[in-house]
């Protein structure tokens, strides 16, 4: 898994799961609290492989984003495989997908 | 048939389930669904290594056997006994942080049991060949 963080986004690559979740988490977390009321972006389309313990990381952001009155938004996994564990935990309908922020390259 | 892989019981092993099941299913129709059931088998896998907790000296042995109908693994661990019926199921009404992995793995198989045999579990998962656009 490789992490770039930018103002308000986190862009993430490669493979997500229990491994790296710990890290992830740690970086989601941080994104929220510095940009505590406001909206921010994780940057999935360059991640080919995402477990539920990865989508446990963005969960656990989302719910602390909107606590504090702001939300994540996540950039969609352009592999169709990654975006698989969105459909069947049924959180494609509970996160809003965004495109990538046309300020920053994608990731790779 | 490809040979069983023996998995050392930690998360940093499982990298090795990919590779092992892309030679598994090469060739065989339901190689497109490869992505599917690495996430099934991957989640069961973090499950009993997080949860059942083998110990060290033993592994976590998978054999994979293909018909004209489905991928299906046996899987067997060392790790405390798990009943996964008494787990409770996330109600996705109401999103939660975690809990999903056996819903995943329930959704991509048409076949998930364990039985408890001395201190080994037993695992079977069949992933059946999908009719219409790929698991």
């Amino acid at each position: 898994m490789e992490l770039q963080r930018e103002t308000g986004t986190l862009r993430v690559a490669g493979r997500v799961d229990a491994v790296v979740a710990p890290e992830l988490r740690d970086a989601v977390i941080t994104l929220v609290a510095d940009n505590a009321g406001v909206a921010v972006t994780v940057d999935l389309s360059g991640v080919d492989f995402i477990d539920s313990a990865g989508l446990a990381c963005l969960v656990q952001g989302m719910k602390r984003a909107r606590q504090g009155g702001g939300d994540l938004r996540l950039t969609a996994p352009e592999n169709g495989d990654a975006f698989r564990v969105f459909e069947l935990t049924r959180f494609d309908r509970v996160f809003e997908f965004v495109e990538a922020p046309a300020s920053m390259p994608k990731a790779a | 048939m490809v040979a069983p892989l023996h998995l050392p019981p930690s998360l940093a092993e499982l990298h090795q389930l990919g590779p092992w099941l892309r030679e598994a299913l090469a060739g065989h129709p339901i190689e497109p669904q490869l992505a599917g059931i690495e996430l099934g088998v991957h989640e069961l896998l973090t499950n009993i290594v997080e949860h059942g907790q083998p110990d060290s000296s033993t592994t976590v042995n998978l054999v994979c056997v293909l018909d004209e109908d489905a991928a299906s693994f046996t899987i067997t661990d060392h790790g405390s006994a798990v009943e996964p019926d008494d787990v409770p199921r996330p109600d996705p009404d109401k999103p939660q942080v975690r809990g999903y992995g056996l819903m995943i793995i329930e959704q991509l198989t048409d076949v998930f049991d364990v039985r408890r045999d001395g201190d080994m579990n037993t695992w079977d998962l069949r992933f059946p060949i999908a009719t219409g656009a790929s698991i």
